[in-house]
């Protein structure tokens, strides 16, 4: 409360280069003997009338305090006032000096605090447990300061408190385990408590004094007191502890990691004052508390952390070993689900939800991803409470109250979550948390201290335990592995591709040339054939004649082999030409063709509708040339054979059949039919090279077109090939 | 004119033995008119193109046929554009054969002068279709010099 102090103390504010007294406590009288007005402007050693002190001593050694720097170390500064002990207390702050006066006791404890102080170090560092080292601490702040009640407070994520060691008058009710909501400890109160953490009320029914005068200096406010040992506590406050029939309190500030993690908190159902040097004392015990909580709590999260990591070494081991993340994660005795406490896993990658341990559905998993790219752009995200956040999350809050996910990659949906179960707990509320703010008279909300301090239970649901920090750590550790791991995928295909893509080249240049070497030698052995047979005819029995017939048949084959795989390999190395093509004179020309070499046929070639075809004239003339004379020869034990061409335009693409009535095609070796010198059983006394299809499916691979056909065998096949239409240029 | 003692003289390129081989047979019997020289590799041609014997009057060729592989389609190249820039064999005409069917081949083969482009036969009684087909046309119609 600003421009107050408790009643017990005085209080000065001093000008520290001509120690003049600007501000004074109204109550000063009891000092000096002269009302706190006549004070105002005076040398400070006008203040010690009724003390046992003289003004140059004071003057003195507070001189000395400040050459050094350190006014603390005159702290306390002991004297008698109206013969009473007491003790001076100095601080520095916002360009002045402050002396408190406070009742001491006996001069004779000192030597006992110091002993209490080296008892509680030793049982800190005796207790082996978190909950052994808070009872202990609780334990010696009783011993130390006399208070009826000290507890342990400790502060959760939202800031409620709960109540976690607790040492008390027997008599008294216990509050341990009990939960207080954050709006009983305000923000401004915490904040307060980080710089000044020591805070005492000595008697909540006394009337605060204020200072005179109310400002300071030409600040046009109140001096601040963030730092002094009177400073009056507000009204709300002194309310709340009269609601719960405390009479005197202490406070002291529990730290951790420079954030608060608690408090000492005391409790006295009657007046109570502690004297500095007890105080002093248990902000001593405090700090070893914190201190050895920051030590504890490293030590625990330690061992985990061991373990997880190494677990993660062995996961990264996996990946790179299996060069696969869904594998390397799942698929091994040391999975994804050894890295942290979660109950379940599931692993978002290349479009499937691969799940391990207990998890939502695969399909629950895709809605948890679809929330998680709604509410976050981070690449980790974890709560210990999703169902409170994601609509619909509460079907499976069994298995996912808590979750913890790491983004792999947002564009295509992969990312690993684990999860884990609901805990359902009761939480003992000191009063019904959720009643703190009262509605006054005048229909306004106001901030009151509750009234109530009723035990309340609440089942508290759709929360897990929190994710440890460690956790968090190691599931970024995993991150970044697995993202190494994709890059080097990723460059290690690239390399790959490259290498196939010279290959390939190769492949094709080698193709042609071997194919085209061999047509040399080839057309030799069929030269030579053909000279013995023209010109040694007459000293050949019929017998040799025919054998001789047959080696220039079979280099006839061998020869339209090689012509068909250079063709094979030139429509994969020939550049695209595509334009928009007249098929209907196209077909009409190779229906020419074919039908003069076959005159001696019953043929029936017919042409039925042909919207036009985009791709490359050659390429695509090469396609129906060879459904065509496929379609002839297939047909030609037929009376009649009938051939359809037939062409029907959908949206994005041409279609084109080309049915005949031959021997048809056994749909069960369909899987061979495009495959490179593949011939079927039933079309071994056709002529061909098994080549025809092969090249078939490369043209139309190239103008990413289809080609799939139905048969029946000995009535009928149909072949379809589909071209996409050229993408309109707006 | 051209019905020389000597007969018409002819060169003929090609790498492969046996094409020779056949072409000879083949030409003794469909072009027996021609007195054929038969060369295996471009340095071999060349040799003989510029040996004084082959430039005296009557005994130089008056057509050639030249396959372009030798084995590279360059090394045919790389002859027919030895001859275009030769001041004796510059008007001589050169009819190239080939077994490759890359159009390619055909229109560079142009372009660098040749004098007709034909697809390189591959049997014996192709040979003689197409030597048959060389004689009536470069020996018979053609006037040459």
């Amino acid at each position: 409360m600003p421009g107050r102090i408790q009643a017990h103390g005085f209080l000065v504010v001093i000008r520290p280069d001509d120690f003049v007294i600007v501000q004074a406590s109204e109550n000063t009288h009891i000092l000096s003997g002269i009302p706190v007005q006549e004070l105002i402007g005076k040398r400070v050693d006008a203040l010690l009338a009724n003390t046992n002190v003289n003004g140059s001593s004071l003057l003195e050694i507070i001189n000395v305090a400040l050459r050094n720097r350190q006014p603390d170390s005159l702290n306390p500064y002991r004297l008698e006032i109206n013969n009473e002990p007491a003790n001076i207390i100095l601080h520095v702050h916002d360009g002045a000096l402050v002396l408190e006066f406070e009742p001491t006791d006996d001069l004779s404890n000192g030597f006992l605090l110091q002993q209490r102080v080296a008892q509680a170090l030793a049982d800190v560092q005796a207790s082996r447990t978190m909950d052994e080292l808070l009872n202990s601490a609780a334990r010696k702040v009783k011993d130390l300061t006399g208070y009826d009640r000290v507890m342990i407070y400790r502060f959760s994520e939202d800031w409620h408190g709960h109540v976690v060691a607790e040492e008390k008058e027997d008599h008294l009710e216990p509050f341990l385990g009990l939960h207080y909501p954050a709006s009983d400890i305000p923000r401004q109160a915490r904040e307060l408590y980080k710089i000044n953490l020591v805070r005492c009320i000595t008697d909540v029914n006394q009337e605060s004094i204020p200072i005179y005068p109310v400002l300071y200096a030409d600040r046009k406010k109140p001096f601040d007191l963030t730092h002094s040992v009177l400073r009056a506590v507000s009204p709300i406050h002194i309310e709340y502890l009269k609601n719960m029939g405390v009479q005197s309190s202490m406070s002291i500030s529990l730290m951790y990691r420079g954030e608060l993690w608690g408090l000492i908190a005391c409790h006295h159902y009657s007046p109570r004052f502690i004297d500095y040097p007890t105080r002093m004392s248990a902000k001593f015990i405090a700090q070893l508390l914190s201190a050895s909580l920051e030590f504890r709590k490293n030590e625990d999260d330690l061992a985990f952390w061991r373990q997880i990591r190494n677990q993660e070494q062995v996961l990264q081991e996996q990946m790179l070993r299996d060069w696969d993340i869904k594998k390397g994660l799942l698929d091994h005795p040391v999975t994804a689900l050894d890295i942290n406490s979660a109950i379940g896993v599931a692993v978002s990658l290349n479009g499937e939800v691969h799940t391990l341990g207990k998890t939502p559905s695969p399909e629950q998993v895709k809605d948890i991803i679809e929330w998680i790219k709604l509410t976050s752009t981070d690449t980790i995200l974890q709560t210990s409470q999703l169902p409170n956040l994601m609509q619909g999350a509460e079907t499976y809050r069994e298995v996912a109250s808590g979750l913890l996910v790491i983004e792999l990659s947002r564009e295509l949906d992969e990312y690993i979550l684990w999860f884990k179960p609901e805990r359902i707990t009761q939480v003992d509320w000191a009063g019904n948390p959720d009643k703190p703010v009262t509605v006054d008279a005048s229909g306004e909300a106001r901030i009151s201290p509750r009234k109530s301090f009723e035990k309340w239970t609440q089942e508290v649901r759709n929360q897990s335990e929190p994710w440890r920090e460690v956790e968090i750590a190691t599931a970024l550790k995993l991150r970044e592995d697995i993202l190494q791991i994709i890059n080097q995928k990723a460059n290690h295909i690239r390399i790959l591709n490259e290498q196939l893509r010279v290959a390939y080249e190769e492949l094709d240049a080698f193709s042609y040339t071997v194919s085209h070497d061999l047509r040399t030698p080839l057309s030799s052995v069929k030269s030579y054939s053909e000279i013995i047979l023209e010109e040694y005819s007459d000293e050949l029995n019929d017998d040799v004649q025919d054998l001789l017939n047959k080696i220039i048949a079979a280099s006839d084959r061998m020869t339209s082999l090689i012509r068909n795989i250079l063709h094979y390999s030139r429509m994969g190395r020939t550049e695209l030409n595509a334009q928009m093509l007249d098929m209907a004179s196209m077909l009409t020309i190779l229906r020419e063709e074919i039908v003069a070499t076959e005159k001696s046929r019953a043929l029936q070639l017919i042409i039925k509708n042909t919207p036009p075809v985009y791709g490359d004239h050659t390429m695509v003339l090469q396609i129906f040339s060879n459904l065509l004379s496929n379609a002839v020869k297939y047909t030609r034990d037929k009376q009649p054979a009938i051939v359809i061409v037939d062409g029907i335009e959908h949206d994005r693409e041409v279609t084109y059949s080309v049915q005949d009535n031959g021997i048809g095609i056994d749909m069960r070796q369909a899987g061979k039919m495009f495959e490179l010198f593949k011939r079927l059983e039933n079309a071994q006394d056709y002529e061909g090279s098994g080549v025809g299809l092969a090249i078939l499916k490369r043209i139309l691979g190239r103008h990413n077109g289809k080609v799939w056909f139905d048969s029946e065998p000995n009535r009928q096949t149909t072949f379809y090939v589909s071209f996409p239409k050229p993408v309109q240029s707006q | 004119m051209h019905k020389t003692s000597r007969g018409f003289p002819v060169l003929f390129i090609d790498d492969n033995p046996a094409v020779i081989e056949i072409v000879d047979r083949a030409m003794q019997k469909v072009f027996p008119e021609a007195n054929t020289a038969y060369k295996q590799s471009i340095e071999e041609a060349k040799v003989y193109l510029e040996k004084p014997e082959t430039i005296a009057y009557g005994a130089y060729p008056k057509l050639i046929l030249l396959d372009i592989h030798l084995p590279d389609r360059n090394d045919g190249w790389q002859l027919l554009d030895f001859l275009r820039n030769h001041p004796k064999w510059r008007l001589t005409p050169v009819v190239m054969l080939t077994s490759s069917d890359d159009d390619m081949d055909v229109l560079e083969s142009y372009r660098q002068g040749a004098s007709s482009f034909i697809a390189k036969p591959a049997s014996y009684s192709e040979w003689q279709h197409c030597l048959r087909a060389i004689r009536n046309y470069w020996y018979d119609a053609v006037k040459t010099v």
